[in-house]
């Protein structure tokens, strides 16, 4: 929950720190216990070489009381990341990013005398497409012959998911949404194809470990742990790196990926649809943008190119996969696609259902696209158009929405094999149903087409 | 099963020095390890010094 002061509910596992806001800032309280890692990390070069390549948050050391002062050794103030996402909303590039870029700094770190303790898929955010590390406290100082402690959590949260997206299908990271610590080795050994078993990376790194883990599960006598030397670390870091860069997955045949060569718009109001929407971007200016349902992020881009914080969710993993894959081609800045299903939005997640917050607890935006949408909403998913308009007014202050009227073309695919019972979706019932929770502040019907823009503002 | 008991001593022999890290990772991970990190950090040497090698013999023939 964003709350505006006190600890980050999703900050309690590791003992070095804690995060905490004070009057909406956030910090990063780094206790006692780690003052030695810290100042390692700092001495060595490790904290300017890995911000240098934009691999790490910059933070800068504040002078303010700490919010535990018993443990406290000094409180940090680190860059803040716009919106914080997880990784069963990353598209398969996103991911593969993530555990590269993770995979990186270990050996960046290694190269310094630390390695890190974690390598969780939470601790990477997206900031202008690119991963980048967010936990601070998560290196120590690596002693010579220790292994890497986080290679279970490596493979769970990252080997497993991508291997499964890779090998049997692409929806399959979803599994991260039930399994918070990544996805059970023996699990994805079972779920994936034999086939998987040729290439010897996967068989060595998620079958065979799967097998060891279960051979070993039962033994409950303190295991000393083995000597690994330097050279052995490189090279298990290097086979996880080419393990990973061995997946690869093309977005091809899905339902949206076609979508703008398929829709109903002539060019003319095509162009007219987005000189409409700049024109609401323009009378607002909104510091935040939520696109709902953003396909490849045609849209999402008059926002996020004006400089404007902008996440462009959609359903389909290809859509979201060709958004990242367009952002990281052409460097573009200010917007995140993200795979979301609306009718079954991210939840809360994790101890007390609070360690990873829902999809609602991470708005709201200042403004919303909710563009050729609410057909899906209202007639796929039966969804009533009241209870459309109060979920949007949780999510933002203000709406740019497009009413589909039932004459439209895709309107009309979507009940070619169903009975029509959907006799209340008009215009009039659609401005009912809004104007109880919104103020209309503009309405613009499309050129050359059947269908309306709105901008609205959510009533206080 | 002689191979796995005597692999297991090993290990428990290995350091005497226990990982200090709050995470917890895994007997049969960190014996797994142990076991592939042999083989792929042996696989590392060469591949470092084939690379060597070859970066070796580019710059003579481009001298």
């Amino acid at each position: 929950m964003n709350t505006t002061s006190g600890v980050l509910e999703s900050s309690f596992r590791d003992p070095s720190g804690f995060l905490f806001r004070r009057e909406g800032t956030l910090y990063r309280q780094i206790n006692r216990s780690y003052a030695d890692s810290y100042e390692k990390l700092v001495s060595s070069g490790l904290y300017e070489d890995l911000v240098g390549r934009g691999l790490l948050i910059p933070h800068k050391d504040v002078e303010i009381q700490p919010e535990k002062a018993e443990t406290a050794y000094r409180i940090i103030e680190p860059e803040v990341v716009p919106f914080i996402s997880y990784p069963y909303e990353w598209s398969f590039t996103q991911m593969k990013q993530a555990a590269l870029a993770t995979l990186e700094i270990e050996k960046i770190a290694l190269g310094h005398g630390l390695t890190l303790k974690d390598a969780s898929a939470y601790n990477i955010q997206f900031l202008d497409g690119r991963p980048v590390f967010i936990d601070t406290l998560s290196f120590e100082v690596h002693k010579p012959g220790e292994p890497w402690v986080a290679y279970r959590q490596f493979c769970q949260h990252f080997l497993a998911p991508l291997a499964l997206m890779a090998y049997r299908d692409i929806r399959l990271n979803q599994l991260l949404r039930v399994y918070i610590d990544g996805i059970p080795l023996d699990l994805a050994s079972s779920l994936l194809p034999k086939r998987s078993w040729l290439n010897t990376r996967m068989a060595m790194h998620l079958h065979m470990h799967a097998r060891s883990q279960a051979k070993y599960a039962d033994t409950h006598t303190k295991i000393e742990p083995p000597k690994v030397n330097q050279n052995a670390l490189l090279g298990l870091i290097d086979s996880l790196h080419n393990a990973v860069d061995s997946l690869t997955w093309r977005p091809e045949g899905t339902e949206w990926a076609e979508y703008y060569t398929e829709t109903n718009y002539t060019p003319a109001g095509l162009e007219h649809k987005k000189e409409v929407i700049v024109g609401f971007l323009d009378e607002v200016t909104p510091k935040t943008v939520w696109d709902l349902g953003a396909n490849v992020g045609m849209f999402s881009r008059l926002a996020s190119e004006r400089g404007i914080h902008t996440v462009a969710y959609d359903i389909d993993p290809a859509c979201v996969e060709r958004n990242y894959l367009d952002i990281r081609k052409k460097n573009e800045s200010h917007l995140l696609p993200l795979v979301m299903d609306l009718t079954n939005p991210s939840p809360a997640i994790g101890w007390d259902n609070a360690e990873r917050d829902s999809m609602v607890e991470r708005g709201p935006a200042d403004m919303v696209f909710a563009l050729a949408l609410i057909h899906h909403l209202a007639i796929s998913n039966n969804v009533p158009l009241e209870r459309i308009a109060e979920y949007f007014a949780r999510i933002c202050t203000y709406l740019v929405v497009e009413f589909v009227p039932k004459d439209d073309s895709q309107v009309k695919k979507l009940l070619a094999n169903r009975e029509d019972i959907f006799t209340g979706y008009t215009e009039d019932a659609f401005e009912e149903a809004f104007g109880a929770v919104f103020d209309m502040i503009r309405k613009e019907p499309i050129t050359d087409s059947a269908r309306t823009l709105y901008l609205m503002k959510k009533r206080t | 099963m002689k191979i796995r008991y005597l692999l297991f001593g090993l290990v428990l022999l290995a350091v005497p020095n226990a990982a200090s890290a709050y995470l917890d990772p895994g007997v049969g991970s960190m014996i797994w390890q142990m076991l592939v990190a042999v083989a792929l950090g042996a696989a590392f040497t060469l591949k470092v010094y084939w690379s060597k090698l070859k970066d070796y013999f580019k710059g003579r023939r481009e001298a």
